[in-house]
C-alpha cells in the first residue's frame, strides 16, 4: 500500500472524536458508502452512530483502495510485458500467404523485377541494365552486373530478344524487411536474324529486402551452390 | 434541536474529514492511476498480433507437401511395389487414383527399365493456402539423379508443381505435374 501523508482524524474540532464501537455501528458500515450511510443517517438520533461508521470508512476504503491498486498494477504490469512479447514476435514471424496482402504485394513487386530484368533485346541492353540498377541492391548488383556482360557481348552478334515471364512464385519466407521467394520463370529468346526461337525454364529462389517501402532484390540463388 | 445542529454540520463536517483524510485522497488518486494503466494495458494485450494459427497450418502443407513431392520422385526399380505403395499414401483424390489403376504397368515399366530415380529438395513454397478449404499450391525446385542399370547417372533439374488436399493423415497431393517450359525446350537460362 502506498504511503500517504499520516492520518489524523481528530484535526478539526466540527468532527466528532472517534467513538468506541458499536454493534450499531457495524451494521451500519455495510452501506456502499460513506455519503449513503449518511443519507440513511439523517434521521439519526445520535451523532456517534454516524461517526463511528465514516471512521471505519476512513481506515477500510484506503486498504481496500490500496488492495486494488496493488492488484491492477500487477495485472497491468503483465499484461505490458505479454503485448511486448507478443509485438516482439509478430516482428520477426513468416506472414507469407498469412498475411495476404503483404504477400501479394511482394509477388507483384518479384515478378515485375524478374520480367524486367530478365527481357532485353540486343538493340537496346542499355535499357534493361538501367532498369536492373532500379531493382537490385547489395551482391545482386554484381551478379546481375557479371551476367549481363555476357548479354551485351553475345546479344548484338545474335540479334537476340529476349522476354522472360514469371509463371510460378511462391513466398517462402516474409518478415518486415526482408524476403525469400522461389520464383519459376520461362524465357523465350528470339534471334531476330533466323527468326527463331527457343523457350527456356527457370528457377531460382530471389531474397528481397524492403528500402523505402520497395522491395529490392539482394541474392539471387540459382541453386548451382 | 440537537438534530437541526447535526444536520447543518454534516456537509462541512463530511468535506472537511475528506480533507483531512489525505491517506483516503491519495489511495483513490492511485487507484484511478492503476485503473487506467490496467485499461491500457490489457488493451495493449488484446490488441498484440497472435501467432497466426493459419502460420502452422501453412508450415505444415510446406514440409509435407515437399516430402510428398519427394516420395513422387523416389523409385528404385528393386522397391517398385514398395514405391508404388508410397505414392499412394502420399496422394489423393484424382492423383490416388490415376495411381491405383496405373499401379501394374508403372510397376511393370520401372522394373523394365531398371532404373533408380532419387530427388534432393532445393527449394519449395507454397503459392496458395486455403485453411478453411485445406487446400493449397506448392511449386518445389528439385534435382533428380537417375540411375540407369548400365551407364552413368544423369541428374537434371526439375520444376514441379502440386495443389494439396488436407486429409484426415495430414497433406497429400491430388495433382503433380512438371511446369512445362514453352515450345521446343532449349537452352534453359538460370538468370
Amino acid at each position: 500500500m502506498p504511503k500517504g501523508p499520516s492520518f489524523q482524524p481528530a484535526a478539526e474540532p466540527e468532527s466528532p472524536p472517534v467513538p468506541a464501537r458499536t454493534e450499531e455501528a457495524e451494521t451500519e458500515s455495510l452501506g456502499d458508502d460513506a455519503s449513503v450511510a449518511e443519507v440513511e443517517d439523517l434521521n439519526a438520533p445520535d451523532n456517534v452512530r454516524e461517526g463511528g461508521a465514516r471512521t471505519r470508512w476512513h481506515r477500510i476504503l484506503p486498504a481496500a483502495f490500496g488492495a486494488a491498486t496493488i492488484v491492477l498494477g500487477a495485472l497491468g504490469a503483465w499484461a505490458t510485458v505479454a503485448a511486448h512479447d507478443l509485438r516482439a514476435d509478430a516482428a520477426s514471424a513468416n506472414g507469407a500467404l498469412v498475411d495476404a496482402s503483404a504477400t501479394s504485394a511482394l509477388t507483384r513487386a518479384v515478378t515485375s523485377a524478374v520480367n524486367t530484368i530478365f527481357s532485353y533485346s540486343y538493340a537496346d541492353t542499355a535499357r534493361t541494365r538501367a532498369a536492373a540498377q532500379e531493382l537490385l541492391t547489395g551482391p545482386a548488383i554484381r551478379q546481375y552486373d557479371q551476367l549481363f556482360a555476357l548479354v551485351e557481348q553475345e546479344a548484338p552478334k545474335e540479334k537476340l530478344v529476349v522476354t522472360t515471364r514469371v509463371t510460378s512464385i511462391g513466398v517462402e519466407l516474409l518478415t518486415g524487411g526482408r524476403a525469400r521467394v522461389l520464383v519459376f520463370a520461362n524465357q523465350q529468346d528470339t534471334m531476330t536474324g533466323t527468326k527463331k526461337s527457343s523457350y527456356g525454364g527457370a528457377m531460382f529462389a530471389v531474397t528481397t529486402v524492403s528500402q523505402n517501402g520497395t522491395w529490392k532484390i539482394e541474392n539471387i540463388d540459382t541453386f548451382t551452390g | 434541536m440537537a438534530s437541526l445542529t447535526a444536520r447543518l454540520s454534516r456537509p462541512a463536517g463530511a468535506v472537511a474529514s475528506w480533507r483531512q483524510n489525505p491517506l483516503l485522497v491519495t489511495s483513490s488518486a492511485l487507484l484511478a492511476v492503476a485503473v487506467v494503466f490496467a485499461a491500457w494495458a490489457g488493451w495493449s494485450w488484446l490488441s498484440a498480433p497472435r501467432a497466426a494459427a493459419d502460420a502452422v497450418v501453412r508450415d505444415q502443407a510446406l514440409r509435407e507437401g515437399e516430402q510428398a513431392v519427394l516420395n513422387f520422385n523416389t523409385l528404385g526399380y528393386r522397391t517398385v511395389t514398395q514405391g508404388v505403395k508410397l505414392w499412394e499414401q502420399s496422394s489423393t483424390g484424382t492423383l490416388h487414383s490415376e495411381i491405383a489403376a496405373g499401379q501394374s504397368s508403372f510397376e511393370q515399366q520401372i522394373e523394365q527399365a531398371k532404373s533408380t530415380t532419387t530427388a534432393r529438395i532445393l527449394d519449395g513454397a507454397l503459392t496458395a493456402l486455403n485453411t478453411r478449404a485445406g487446400t493449397a499450391s506448392i511449386i518445389v525446385a528439385l534435382q533428380i539423379t537417375v540411375t540407369p542399370a548400365h551407364g552413368a547417372a544423369v541428374t537434371k533439374q526439375s520444376r514441379e508443381e502440386g495443389v494439396l488436399t488436407r486429409t484426415p493423415s495430414g497433406w497429400k497431393l491430388s495433382s503433380l505435374a512438371q511446369v512445362p517450359v514453352g515450345a521446343a525446350s532449349s537452352t534453359g537460362s538460370t538468370g
